[in-house]
Parts: structure tokens; C-alpha cells; sequence
């Protein structure tokens, strides 16, 4: 086999040299240790050195003076006597100065070089940290004491050098966590919590409430449900406290239908149908279900009406039907630790009952201080429809029925 | 009964030895020719000096040795590498950068390590060799070992400082070394006609009272004839021997560099006729030793063992990129001893080290010290008082002035296995030999991939004070603390010098033990018992809540008495002594200032690229949330050390300059 001769690499940095002149002519014989041929690199004029022996054969289309070549350059052959050489990988492409280089016997059977080295350590870069004009000067020590405490910086007069804010300063200023810089958020309103915003001013705007506020002695219907419960299942559980609300109001604005009327324009009308609205509240806001002819129904019928109205509620599986036709309104606050507030009238509907939370006080019966079951009721009524007294006189009624709830529940 | 052979061309030695010598010069012709073509087709990322031309002086000089001898070499090493035992496959990983490599890709051609077989390590540095070799000796010598060591070097090499200190140590302790020349006539490229003044390299041995030879380099059996008589010398405790080979490189200075600005092509092409191979080759021949057909079959074989060794070296794998962190320090030093109370006996600052000394050196054998007035005299600064007395000169060395010289030495006689103690009086004299410790005894470990402990303690005083002036003041902690692979301690106390002087002794790493002079009287509290103190674990000399100062050595005491200045004020001052700064424990100063919220560094030294710079920069980095004032700096003046008291004391922070800074550093 011909040794090929090349260009090898010089330099570190070597990729491509100027050939100058072969130093032995075709067909004389080389040995190793021979100056074969001289290139010019940008270092000066060299002699390579042949490491092999043969016969030179110097091809026709071989480099000519000042002919660029690159490192890896096939640029002539030796041979043994009497061996046929070909040519054929010798370009003739001399004088092209692209990036041609023939580095294929540099990779050949060398496992790739990594890329670059991983990255295991380096020092923690300093972080950069933009001047700030617009607000005092402060320590990063100082700083995070005021986010922490809830001081706007603003506030504070800083004693350090030039004015800065420092620690001590911090520490001193007054905290108020109403001056703490809070960010405001911006969230879209809903179509639910635009129709409850709309309905609820009218109502404030259209009505003329007021607010009536007692406690019942809720005692005697505490231990009634305590009763329905020793007797639930899970499929069906004992009824709610404003399941029996509910049927206790329908029957008494039975009694007192001016409560159950609604202001048309300029008359009043008096509702046929006693339908009471539970207020229920969702994720998405408050809804209002209707129990219709809730006084003809009943507990039982009434209690799986309503878990069945909450339940869909809070799925916002509500038909508008279902929604609409009240003509008064119970809201029970009691759960989440009220004891009594100004519900707001469920427009055009005369009056809502607010039931609030239900907790053992002491009381005086017959001389004596016992614990009693107390629980507010809350009634909110419009004065334009009906006046004080006789809605007290509908509240002190309702009162009654349900500090004694077994009459009524029971149709006597 | 004497078998005379009839012919005028008998060979020295015999048909064995002839033929071995034979295979050596080929392996390592022959390896290198297939190093050329590994440069030339750019499969060595790094540079090639090739050993083409010099193979007589490596494979003869090398022929006599025993595995255990040490050979330390310069940037030309591959052939003493080959003909210390190396095989040509594990030269040519290194030098391709493969994980098989003898320094395992570390090194490359200049940096050649195996010292399982006795090949120390080649240096890209010139005649510190020459001091390593000396420095083996020295191990040798104390270990009462035979063995012998080499050092080769050039003709350039001879013209250095270190050549002229090593021949000199070598020749007043007789030690067992062989100092060979390879003058192949150009340092680089500047001929040795034109640099040395007396250019009959060997003719400088008489200088040191030591043997000096010259032989032919190009003459494999006259070098091996030189070489046998030299370790012949050294094994029998004679003492070293100088032989200058007088050979000639015919390849340029490194593969790829011009060659005919300095030389010509007749005088290269005459040299090469001068072939030590074929020379050899004759000489079988005519001797009748060997027949042709006999060489022409060692040659074939080694031809086909160099190809091949080159075809596996180049599948061979590249390291590990996550490797490169390995070995900067011993990864398995003694356990300390533990830490134990002060107590309530009071010993001063030197006392507190001598006594670790004197503990080491009843442990370990091959422990022994170095200096300038360290033997009988017991040191300049009472450092070895009495241990003279006790283990004798070759233990308690007194040196002559030149500190380059036994730097070297000590980095050599660690490398062979000896544990130094360089005493240098004054840290300012260490500079001489700032060389030898950066670039050869820090690097040593990591170079070698672990395969060199280096155990080697510095010590020396530094510091202002009494008017020492300016080479005898300086502080030098950052300087030392900037490279890997060193461990720089500062104590303050008598408590914290015995105990971190122990751990310098014992944890298999080069320590640079800094004393401050004006401390080195003080009295302190220090248990008789040995205890080590670990290094990167600083002192919380004071506990306070208003302000953080980290000090070192002198300032730890001038920050002390300003902290009770400072107290009646109403400002607690928190005192952090680091007491080692390379390591750094800037995790202790970081919690410090968690709690303060400001600190101050107080540093003896200039304040660029100081320690307090570096502590400033690592709070900045990690601490920056917890500042409450900008960290400020108290540190000396950045002039040189002057001389007259009032000038002197201008340059240096006192305790009124802590006060101020901290008063100052309140209001902020």
C-alpha cells in the first residue's frame, strides 16, 4: 500500500499552510529523517520531515508554490519499488481556501471529546442589584424586617448615614398593618355576581327595610331534632334547623299575608301562593331556591325538597323556574357563628328572616338559673308594605311557633 | 582461565545488558515516532517534546536502577519515563489525554507521573528537578534506605540558581543522588556556548566538591559506564555525582515549533548521522554480540508493540469531567486528635508549637526540620530548642542561605516519602522559593492524582512590629491563601498555634504555619496533652450583638482591647478569629452577622486581593440580606514597610483605629 503523504499539523493552532516546494524529487528514494517538503506557516518556512521510507510519486495535480493546503492534506504518495500508485484522492483543488480540512483520521477511532466539561462547582455569582431612586435608601436587613412587620418603608425615617433606613429604625416605627403597601388584584365579576349585585341594590334602593332582631328559646327544638337524629340514616338525615323554620314561617304568614305580599308600581299585592326562598351559599356566590307551598308540605316531604334544591345549587344545576316565584325569604347565618344581622329583602318580596347561630346560655326560670338553647332571629322587612307593629306581631308569632315547635309541625 | 574475545570492538558489558539497552533506545525511538504521528494528525490536544536523538542518556542512565530509586525529570521526560519502566501504551494515553494515562490525563508530555515504578514526576518547570532529586535523597538518607535518585535536567537547567543550590546541599550532605546533564546544546533555543560562562557543564561539579563527568550522550555504553560508577557512589554513601551527556535533540523544541532560526541544517543533519541506535547497532554487530537478523527481529517486534500501543491508547476513554475536583487535598488524613479545654497552665506562643513539634517527631521517624539556625542553635525563635540534643543533625538540618534550594529539597524528600518542616525565620525569605511551593509542592497531590502525599509544613514569622523593616514585616496570608492546594493558618493564641500546628503536621497537606512575630512571646493557657485544632473552624473569641469584626493574628488582640472600649459605650462587639484562611470558615462570620448585622474587618495586610476583601465579597455574596450597614474594611496602608517607629506605626491598625471604624460603622 502507497503511504500517503500529508500536511501535518505544526502548530497548536495550525489548520492550513502554504506549500512551498517538494525536497526530493519524483521518484527518488526517501528515508525517515528526510526534508520532505517545505510549507509556510505563519510562523515562517518549514521543513517537514519524512517519517516513512519509499519512493516519492509527486502527482501532476499536486500543489504548486503558495497553493493553500490544509492539515490532513493528501499531497503525495510513497511507494515501494515495482507498486502502481493512484491519484485519485488528490483533489487538484489547491488554491479554494474553504474549510475543507480533512479531519476524519483525527476522529477516527477516538471516542468523541465531551463538549464541554460538566459543570459540578462554581462560586455563587453575585447577584446585581439595581439602584433605586425612588424610595429611600435602605438596608437589605432593614428591608426585610419591614416586609415582615407590614411597615411601608415609606413611612420611616431612616437615621444611618445619608438618610438610610436601618433595623433600629424599623423597629421603632409604629406597625399598622392598614399602611402596609398591599398590592391590589383585579378579578372579573361574574354574570352570578353581577346579577346578586344588581338585585341587591335594588332592593336597598327600592325598599324601605328595617330590621327586627329576638331571641327564641330554641330548647324544646334542639332536643326535637336530637330526637329526628337518634332515628337517621344516611340515606336520610334528620332534618335541618331551617327545614323546620321554613314550615313554621309558611304557616304563620298563613296568618299574617301582608308579610307575604310584594309592591307592584302603586298596589300591593297579595301573594295567592306561599313560596319561601332558602338562601343558599355556592362557590360562585349566593342562591336562592324556591320551596313552593311550603306550609302544605310535609317535614319530611319539605326536608328532601330542600337538600335537594341545596345540593343542586351548589352544582349550579338550578332550572329558573326553581329560582324564581318566592314570596319570602329565610337566610341561615347560624352555622357560620352569627348571632344576628340585617338581611337584605329578596326583591320585590316584603320581608326575609335571618336565623343565627344557636348557643347555650343561662337564663332565669322559675327563680332559678338553668342552661337554655338560645338562638336570634333576624327579620328584615319593607316598611312600605307593612309597618312595625304589625310585623312585630308576625315575628313574635313566628317566635312562639318555634319555641314550641310540635303544634305546628304536627298540623294541630 | 580469562576468555579474551579477539576483537578490538568488545563490548563492555554483557550480551544481555547490550541487547536490553538495544530494546530500550528502540522503545523509546520508536514510541516517540508514533507520537509525532499523533501530534501531526492532532490527536494530542497539547504540546510534544520530543526525546528523539537523546535516547542513549535515558535508557543508560536508567539501566542500573531499581524500581524504588526515584527519577524526577524535566519538560524532555519521555524517555526517562519509558526507561524508568513506563510502558509506551500509558505514555501515549497521556499525552493523548486519556484516563490510562500514567498521570491519568492530568499532565500530559511535560507532566509524566508514576511513582509506583519510581518516576517522580517530569516538570514543565526547569532544575526544580535537581531539588526534588536532592529532596529523595535526603528521604533516602533518613530513612537509611539504598536507595538512589536521579535527576535529569539540561543544559539550560545549569545555568539556573537551583542547580547551583542543589549540587551544593547534595555535595555538604554527601547524599545519594546523580545529577544528570543532557546538554544537547540549546536551552530552547539559546545555545549553551552563548549562555554559560564556562559552557564544560561538568567542569562545575568541582565547585561543590563533587565528582564531575562528561560523556558522549550519544554513547549508550559510555553513559551506562558513567551511570554504574555514579550509583555505585551513591548507593555506598559517597555522595552525589554530576554526569553531563553531551547529546543533541534532532526534532525542534516541541512539535510544530520552527527550527533553523537558531541552528542549521548541516549541523542537524550531522547529528543525526551521529544516531545513538545505529551506533549501538554497530557495536553488536562488530562485537559479534548479535547478529543481524537477530536486531532486525527486535526491531520488527518493537515496531509492531509501538503501532499497537498507539492504536489502544487512542480507544482509550477520556476522564471523568467530574474527576477534576479529586486530589486537590489528602482525602484521607489521620484522625485529629481531639479538641480538649485550655486548662490553667500557661505556656508562651513558641513553647505552645514546640511541643507539637516535638510530639510529631516522637511519633514519626521520618519527620525532620529544616532552617537556617534550627540545629544546635535551636532556632532563631527558640522553635527546636532542645530537639537537636535529641535527634541529631540529619533530623534537625541546618541549611545554607538559599531558601529556593531546601524548598525544593523539601518538596522532593515529601514526594519520597519524608515528612519536612521548613523553618524559615521570616515568611519575607519564603519568596525566594515562592517556585517551588506554588507550582511544584501545591500542585504535587493534584498532579499526581493523588498518588504524592505532601506533607510539608512552612512556617515562619510574619507581621509588623519593632522596626524589622521591610523584609522582615510582611504578612502574606492572601497571598498563599489564593491556590489550591495549600492550607494557610494564622493563630493568635498559644491555645490555637499548638493545636492548629499539630493538625499542619498531621494532615497530610503542605501548611503555610504564619506566626506573628509580636505575638510569639504571649502567654496563654495550653494543655500539656496533644490536641489538634481543625482548620476552616474559626474562633468566636467575643461574643456581642451590635457589630461583627473578624481579625486575624495581632488584630484579634488590638480588636479585643477596643471591644472593652467599646462596651462602655454600649456597642457589643462579636469577635470572629478565623485562625486558618485557607480554609475559610465564612460560615461562622455569616452567622455572625446574621445576628449583628454589620461587620467590620480588620486585616493587618494590604487591603487589594486581601483576606478582608475575600471576607467582604463572601458576606456580599451570602449575607447580603442580613447587612444593615455596607461591610467596611480597617486595613494596612498599602506601602512597603518602613523602618522608623512613627512611620511604621502609620501604616498598621491599632486599637483606636478598631474603636473609630466601629463607632463609625454604628452610625452607618
Amino acid at each position: 500500500m502507497p503511504i500517503e503523504i500529508t500536511l501535518p499539523r505544526q502548530g497548536w493552532s495550525m489548520e492550513k499552510a502554504a506549500f512551498v516546494e517538494w525536497l526530493k524529487k519524483d521518484g527518488e528514494t526517501v528515508s525517515p529523517g528526510d526534508p520532505l517538503f517545505a510549507v509556510e506557516t505563519d510562523k515562517a518556512v518549514q521543513d517537514i520531515e519524512s517519517l516513512d521510507a519509499g519512493i516519492l510519486h509527486i502527482p501532476p495535480n499536486g500543489p504548486q508554490k503558495d497553493d493553500i493546503i490544509h492539515v490532513g492534506d493528501v499531497i503525495g504518495y510513497l511507494a515501494e519499488a515495482g507498486e502502481t500508485v493512484s491519484f485519485d484522492k488528490i483533489t487538484g483543488n489547491w488554491t479554494a481556501d474553504a474549510d475543507t480540512d480533512n479531519d476524519e483520521a483525527q476522529t477516527a477511532s477516538a471516542p468523541a471529546v465531551p463538549e464541554e466539561p460538566e459543570k459540578v462547582s462554581l462560586s455563587p455569582a453575585a447577584p446585581v442589584t439595581p439602584p433605586c431612586r425612588e424610595f429611600p435608601a435602605v438596608s437589605p436587613r432593614a428591608a426585610g424586617k419591614a416586609l415582615r412587620a407590614g411597615i411601608d418603608l415609606r413611612t420611616v425615617t431612616g437615621s444611618g448615614a445619608d438618610g438610610r433606613i436601618r433595623e433600629q429604625d424599623i423597629t421603632a416605627a409604629p406597625r399598622s398593618a392598614a399602611s402596609a403597601p398591599v398590592t391590589d388584584r383585579e378579578l372579573p365579576v361574574s354574570g352570578l355576581r353581577r346579577t346578586i349585585a344588581e338585585r341587591m341594590v335594588k332592593s336597598l334602593n327600592a325598599t324601605a327595610p328595617v330590621t327586627l332582631t329576638a331571641t327564641a328559646d330554641v330548647s324544646k327544638l334542639v332536643s326535637l331534632r336530637e330526637q329526628f337524629k337518634l332515628s337517621a340514616t344516611p340515606d336520610e338525615p334528620a332534618p335541618a334547623y331551617h327545614d323546620f323554620v321554613i314550615k313554621l314561617t309558611a304557616m304563620t304568614l298563613a296568618a299574617y299575608p301582608m308579610l307575604n305580599a310584594r309592591w307592584e308600581e302603586s298596589r300591593i299585592v297579595m301573594a295567592g301562593a306561599i313560596n319561601i326562598g332558602l338562601a343558599v351559599d355556592t362557590e360562585d356566590g349566593l342562591l336562592v331556591p324556591v320551596v313552593r307551598n311550603a306550609a302544605s308540605l310535609t317535614l319530611r316531604q319539605l326536608a328532601i325538597s330542600t337538600r335537594d334544591l341545596v345540593d343542586r345549587a351548589r352544582r349550579r344545576q338550578l332550572t329558573p323556574d326553581e329560582l324564581s316565584g318566592g314570596t319570602f325569604t329565610v337566610s341561615n347565618l347560624g352555622a357560620l357563628g352569627i348571632d344576628a344581622f340585617t338581611p337584605i329583602i329578596n326583591h320585590p318580596e316584603c320581608a326575609i328572616l335571618g336565623l343565627g347561630r344557636i348557643c347555650r346560655e343561662p337564663a332565669v326560670a322559675d327563680g332559678q338559673i338553668v342552661i337554655r338553647e338560645r338562638m336570634w332571629l333576624s327579620l328584615t322587612f319593607d316598611h312600605r308594605i307593612v309597618d312595625g307593629a304589625p310585623a312585630a306581631r308576625f315575628f313574635d308569632a313566628l317566635r312562639r311557633r318555634i319555641e314550641n315547635p310540635v303544634p305546628g309541625l304536627t298540623g294541630w | 582461565m580469562k576468555k579474551t574475545k579477539n576483537t578490538a570492538a568488545a563490548l563492555p558489558v554483557n550480551r544481555k545488558r547490550g541487547l536490553d539497552l538495544y530494546r530500550m533506545l528502540l522503545t523509546i525511538r520508536l514510541t516517540e515516532e508514533q507520537l509525532l504521528r499523533a501530534h501531526q494528525q492532532g490527536l494530542i490536544p497539547g504540546p510534544c517534546h520530543s526525546y528523539i536523538g537523546e535516547e542513549a542518556v535515558a535508557a543508560g542512565i536508567c539501566a542500573d536502577l531499581r524500581s524504588d530509586d526515584t527519577v524526577f525529570s524535566t519538560h524532555r521526560g519521555h524517555g526517562h519515563a519509558l526507561a524508568k519502566g513506563l510502558e509506551p501504551e500509558m505514555l501515549i494515553a497521556e499525552l493523548l489525554g486519556r484516563s490510562t494515562g500514567c498521570s491519568r490525563g492530568r499532565g500530559g508530555s511535560m507532566h509524566l507521573f508514576y511513582p509506583e515504578i519510581g518516576l517522580m514526576g517530569t516538570s514543565g518547570l526547569i532544575a526544580s528537578c535537581i531539588l526534588q532529586a536532592t529532596g529523595a535523597a535526603y528521604a533516602a538518607k533518613l530513612a537509611a534506605s539504598k536507595r538512589v535518585s536521579v535527576a535529569f535536567f539540561g543544559d539550560g537547567a545549569s545555568n539556573n540558581g537551583a542547580f547551583h543550590e542543589g549540587l551544593n546541599m547534595a555535595g555538604i550532605w554527601k547524599l545519594p543522588v546523580i545529577f544528570v546533564c543532557e546538554n544537547n546544546q540549546y536551552a530552547t533555543e539559546i545555545s549553551i556556548r552563548y549562555s554559560g560562562a564556562n559552557p564544560e557543564i561538568a567542569e562545575r561539579a568541582a565547585a561543590y566538591n563533587i565528582p564531575g563527568v562528561a560523556v558522549d550522550g550519544n554513547d549508550v555504553l559510555a553513559v551506562y559506564q558513567a551511570a554504574e560508577e555514579a550509583v555505585r557512589r551513591a548507593r555506598g554513601g559517597k555522595g552525589p555525582t554530576l554526569i553531563e551527556c553531551k547529546t543533541y535533540r534532532t526534532r525542534p523544541h516541541g512539535e510544530g515549533m520552527g527550527d533553523y532560526t537558531y541552528r542549521t541544517r548541516e549541523e542537524v543533519a550531522d547529528w543525526k548521522a551521529r544516531c545513538p541506535i545505529q551506533a549501538l547497532r554497530r557495536r553488536l554487530l562488530e562485537s559479534g554480540t548479535a547478529a543481524e537478523k537477530e536486531l532486525t527481529a527486535i526491531e520488527d517486534e518493537l515496531q509492531t508493540a509501538a503501532a499497537a500501543a498507539l492504536e489502544a491508547a487512542t480507544a482509550d476513554p477520556w476522564p471523568e469531567a467530574a474527576s477534576v475536583f479529586r486530589h486537590v487535598y489528602d482525602e484521607s488524613p489521620p484522625e485529629p486528635f481531639p479538641e480538649l479545654p485550655a486548662g490553667s497552665r500557661e505556656v508562651n506562643f513558641i513553647k505552645a508549637t514546640l511541643e507539637a513539634l516535638a510530639s510529631e517527631m516522637e511519633r514519626n521517624p521520618l519527620l525532620f526540620v529544616l532552617g537556617e539556625g534550627i540545629g544546635e542553635r535551636g532556632g532563631n525563635f527558640a522553635t527546636t530548642t532542645g530537639l537537636f540534643q535529641k535527634y541529631g543533625p540529619l533530623r534537625l538540618c541546618d541549611t545554607p542561605i538559599c531558601e529556593r534550594g531546601f524548598i525544593g529539597l523539601a518538596c522532593g524528600a515529601a514526594m519520597a516519602g519524608a515528612q519536612p518542616v521548613v523553618d524559615f525565620m521570616f515568611a519575607d525569605f519564603v519568596m525566594d522559593g515562592f517556585g517551588e511551593i506554588i507550582n511544584q509542592i501545591a500542585k504535587m497531590q493534584y498532579m499526581s492524582d493523588g498518588r504524592l502525599r505532601m506533607p510539608v509544613l512552612l512556617r515562619g514569622c510574619i507581621g509588623i512590629g519593632h522596626s524589622a523593616g521591610a523584609h522582615h514585616s510582611g504578612f502574606y496570608a492572601a497571598l498563599f491563601a489564593h491556590f489550591p492546594g495549600l492550607r494557610v493558618a494564622v493563630p493568635s493564641t498559644p491555645y490555637d498555634a499548638k493545636g492548629l500546628f499539630l493538625r499542619a503536621l498531621r494532615c497530610g497537606d503542605p501548611v503555610l504555619f504564619l506566626e506573628h512575630r509580636e505575638l510569639i512571646s504571649i502567654q496563654g493557657p495550653v494543655p500539656e496533652e496533644d490536641y489538634e485544632i481543625e482548620f476552616g473552624k474559626a474562633a468566636v473569641v467575643r461574643q456581642g450583638r451590635d457589630v461583627t469584626v473578624v481579625a486575624l493574628a495581632m488584630m484579634v488582640h488590638h480588636a479585643l482591647k477596643a471591644a472593652e472600649v467599646l462596651a462602655a459605650e454600649g456597642i457589643e462587639v462579636e469577635l470572629v478569629d478565623p485562625r486558618t484562611v485557607l480554609p475559610l470558615d465564612t460560615a461562622t462570620i455569616i452567622d455572625s452577622v446574621r445576628k449583628t448585622g454589620r461587620l467590620l474587618v480588620v486585616d493587618e495586610d494590604f487591603a487589594p486581593c486581601s483576606v478582608g476583601g475575600e471576607i467582604a465579597a463572601a458576606v456580599a455574596e451570602m449575607g447580603f440580606n442580613d447587612l444593615d450597614a455596607p461591610v467596611r474594611r480597617l486595613q494596612g496602608e498599602f506601602v512597603p514597610v518602613p523602618y522608623s517607629p512613627p512611620l511604621e506605626s502609620a501604616i498598621v491598625p491599632n486599637p483606636d483605629h478598631i474603636v473609630q471604624a466601629v463607632r463609625k460603622l454604628m452610625a452607618e
